[in-house]
């Protein structure tokens, strides 16, 4: 029966297109760059800003640390591109508080060596509002809830049956 | 409260996914199948908690209701949570895969300690019953956060600073949690007083 009920848990949980499009509690980043700055926004979701929050830029390939810094009262950090020293790959601008929320927002080279302002890169990890739940998630979580308790029910039942 | 990916050394990842594995066959072991919905119903009402926000200083913090799974559940508590925190990884991106076992541990120990000192008074009415359950609530969240601290530290995040500032955003979610887990149990006892009695077999 308690195999049958890891089976019915992995099947149920692990079904295929679960939608991965959603925000909750968590850290929110953006970084851009403008007229040779690199700026970086961390919202905690509800919109508030991370405080003096600990910020790192660094190089994705060789995986060294370009440079630190912290956010100030409104969440914010920036770095002049010039301070980061020679690199020519993608960077990746991470967030990480004490309490161990963590994310990060990527820009490649083209994004912060060019001179010109640039559209919101397409290689960050968090997309348009950080506030958005999709409702269909929180159906689609209590329904595997639901499923599983059922499942066990009716697993259950039929164990007592045969006894 | 969940940790993010990215944060913790593999052996903390691996110990924390040992020790939920261990956790959640007790759990299923001494779970009372007869009354597996109303498991479920709180599971669902845990995996839904952290959509509620409290603002407070620099961030913001969710509800939990750790404390309430442990004083209802008992062990059964390891796989509502481990449950609820997958589907919360999967759906919300909130923790992670590879840091389930440590979210996990962090809350579920927490609750299952509020449950073996809360329980003998969860049973009678009136006050006793009110000050145990906020006890339950305030403590699951102080427990927790001091996991947490302490997950971070031995992930060479400084201890003290870890516990600072985890203590300092959820301390007032402390008192929030146990007042709500003692209206919820006082409103259960009224009108579903079975609710209290799901971990006898």
């Amino acid at each position: 029966m308690k195999n049958s009920l890891f089976f019915l848990i992995t099947a149920v949980i692990f079904i295929p297109g679960l939608p991965i499009n959603s925000h909750a509690h968590k850290i929110n980043v953006f970084a851009y760059v403008e007229n040779q700055t690199i700026f970086c926004e961390a919202v905690f979701s509800g919109g508030r800003p991370a405080q003096k929050a600990p910020v790192q830029i660094m190089d994705t390939k060789t995986r060294a640390t370009l440079a630190t810094g912290k956010t100030d009262t409104n969440g914010h950090y920036n770095i002049a591109v010039s301070s980061i020293k020679n690199s020519r790959n993608s960077i990746e601008v991470i967030v990480q508080t004490d309490d161990g929320h963590r994310n990060s927002w990527t820009l490649a080279p083209k994004d912060y060596l060019d001179n010109t302002i640039h559209q919101p890169p397409h290689s960050g990890t968090e997309q348009n509002s950080p506030d958005a739940v999709p409702i269909k998630n929180i159906i689609l979580g209590l329904f595997c809830i639901f499923s599983i308790a059922g499942g066990v029910h009716l697993l259950s039942s039929k164990k007592r049956k045969r006894q | 409260m969940h940790i993010s990916e990215g944060v913790l050394t593999v052996p903390v990842l691996a110990g924390g996914g040992v020790l939920t594995v261990i956790g959640t066959a007790i759990g299923i072991k001494n779970m009372n199948y007869e009354k597996i919905m109303s498991t479920s119903l709180l599971t669902a009402t845990f995996f839904v908690a952290t959509l509620i926000h409290v603002p407070v200083g620099p961030g913001s913090v969710h509800l939990v209701l750790g404390g309430l799974l442990g004083i209802l559940l008992g062990w059964a508590c390891f796989p509502a949570i481990l449950t609820a925190l997958l589907l919360q990884a999967l759906l919300f991106q909130y923790g992670g895969i590879y840091v389930l076992g440590v979210n996990t541990i962090n809350m579920a120990v927490p609750a299952l300690l509020c449950y073996y000192l809360v329980k003998p008074w969860l049973k009678q009415q009136g006050k006793k019953q009110s000050i145990a359950s906020f006890a339950g609530g305030f403590l699951s969240v102080f427990l927790s956060t001091l996991m947490i601290a302490t997950t971070l530290w031995i992930s060479d995040t400084g201890f003290l600073r870890a516990a600072q500032a985890t203590m300092a955003i959820h301390l007032p979610m402390m008192f929030i949690e146990g007042i709500i887990t003692m209206f919820i149990v006082s409103f259960l006892a009224k009108v579903q007083p079975e609710f209290l009695t799901i971990t006898d077999q």
